[in-house]
């Protein structure tokens, strides 16, 4: 298939602190924008003088290294791969990475309370978040915990009002346009829907993160 | 003759493992890390005879105290305390002045490289000793092979309790830069959080990378300078980025001490 080009926004590159660029593509967030935000920011790691790229919401941003590249250079990077991950590479389908999800039960404590606020039935709550189409919009708060996009609107709910002190490791969680699993005990103050048994994060194994931003998510109902 | 070791006596409030920073994973979440006060662990680094960034302790708040299994040269430095060493038994009083006490040991602390780093990651719980703060009882093993006189170097130090730090602006009101800011109790590895009259402008943006130095500024309208264990991306206005050579001082900065920001412009 050849390349498509397509153009989210006009976008703007300026300084942020000493070593680092931030790109604000200028786009809607959507999807679409994270996967292409999440492979510019693939690319830029393999760039020269590059230390790190990190995706957000409908925003890039390049460290670099300033003894390695110029900061007019690192900012010709930054635009490129930008432009580069608008066009054409999105026809690579990769498979969704499956997420074996326990709903319900004792490792679901705010389930109900969701569905409720919801206006659904705790099965339809569930069947909707098993039915969505996902990826992963920015990753943060703790290593491997990514802020997973792509929520139907109608399973969004806030986050608690008293967040809890400890969350325990693979909680499966929503707070409003999110859905996302917490690698490992921790407090927290998202809604708790189930419990995957699958190691999110392990500094041990390579790679350490299960997700990484842009990538597609899918979770099963076991 | 048994092999050098670390043995905690007293934990401290917080003293962890400390070694280069954890740079190439921000993308996952893994925050860069290491020590917070920069010069001192270099300078106590240094003053042990070891390379920089050599595994070496992190103790903030002092009351710390540890015996060697057999004598070896070390050096502390940081925060201004009583520190007393008989070659064998190390004591660290609570810091007169200062927050932070680096003991680096020669030969350094022996811990796993972990994500390319040997610093102790909290939120992860993973790197340094075990990915946790030091207890009572924990037996670290030093590295370097054969034991040497017990040397003992001592370069601690008084630090201001009013410091005046450079930063690049984004978008801080003007009232940023001319008041003075005092730093909470409630501040930590992840963040200075900074007590004074509330700026206008704070609030929620779209999710982006921050860094240790940027300034929060969430809806209650008091600053946050984000420090060595900061998350890696912040959905707060992001209003300024304090110089990576000026976060030290947030390192040595007690409760009540007060914060002034200078405006530092780029070269483009």
């Amino acid at each position: 298939m050849p390349p498509v080009w397509k153009e989210f926004g006009v976008p703007n590159i300026a300084r942020f602190g000493e070593n680092a660029l931030v790109l604000e593509t200028g786009a809607v967030a959507s999807l679409e924008v994270q996967r292409a935000l999440g492979r510019a920011a693939e690319a830029l790691r393999m760039a020269p003088g590059a230390v790190d790229a990190v995706a957000g919401i409908g925003n890039l941003t390049l460290f670099y290294d300033p003894l390695q590249v110029d900061t007019a250079n690192a900012r010709d990077q930054l635009a490129r791969a930008w432009h580069d991950a608008q066009t054409g590479a999105s026809d690579v389908e990769v498979a969704p990475i499956e997420i074996p999800v326990r709903y319900g039960g004792d490792a679901a404590p705010d389930l109900e309370a969701v569905a409720l606020r919801s206006g659904l039935s705790v099965e339809e709550y569930i069947a909707r978040h098993v039915a969505g189409d996902y990826a992963v919009y920015v990753m943060g708060f703790a290593p491997g915990f990514a802020y997973v996009g792509g929520l139907d609107p109608a399973l969004q709910v806030a986050r608690r009002a008293h967040p809890r002190a400890r969350v325990p490791a693979g909680s499966v969680a929503v707070a409003d346009a999110f859905t996302g699993v917490y690698p490992r005990e921790s407090p927290g103050g998202w809604n708790v829907i189930g419990r995957t048994e699958l190691a999110l994060f392990d500094p041990l194994r390579s790679p350490a993160s299960l997700l990484s931003p842009g990538v597609r998510v899918r979770f099963v109902r076991i | 003759m048994s092999r050098p070791t670390l043995e905690v006596l007293r934990a401290g409030v917080q003293s962890i493992v400390i070694a280069a920073e954890r740079t190439g994973y921000r993308a996952i979440g893994v925050a860069t890390g290491g020590a917070l006060d920069k010069r001192a662990f270099a300078l106590a680094n240094a003053l042990a005879g070891n390379a920089p960034d050599t595994p070496a302790l992190e103790i903030a708040h002092g009351s710390f105290s540890a015996r060697f299994a057999v004598p070896v040269p070390l050096a502390v430095a940081g925060a201004e305390a009583g520190v007393r060493f008989d070659g064998v038994h190390l004591a660290i009083d609570a810091p007169r002045s200062g927050v932070r006490v680096y003991l680096a040991v020669r030969g350094g602390l022996e811990v796993p490289l972990v994500l390319d780093s040997r610093s102790t990651d909290l939120r992860g719980g993973f790197g340094g000793w075990h990915g946790r703060a030091l207890r009572a009882g924990d037996v670290l093993p030093i590295g370097g092979g054969a034991p040497g006189e017990g040397a003992f170097e001592d370069a601690t130090r008084s630090y201001p309790e009013a410091i005046v730090v450079r930063a690049i602006d984004r978008c801080a009101p003007p009232e940023f830069w001319t008041r003075a800011w005092r730093m909470s109790h409630q501040s930590n590895r992840m963040g200075a959080r900074l007590l004074g009259e509330p700026l206008a402008g704070g609030g929620g943006v779209d999710s982006h990378a921050v860094f240790p130095g940027v300034v929060q500024l969430p809806d209650a309208g008091e600053p946050i300078v984000l420090l060595a264990d900061a998350q890696t991306t912040g959905g707060y206005r992001s209003i300024a980025s304090v110089l990576a050579a000026d976060l030290d001082a947030f390192a040595q900065l007690p409760a009540g001490g007060t914060v002034r920001f200078e405006k530092w412009a780029l070269e483009t």
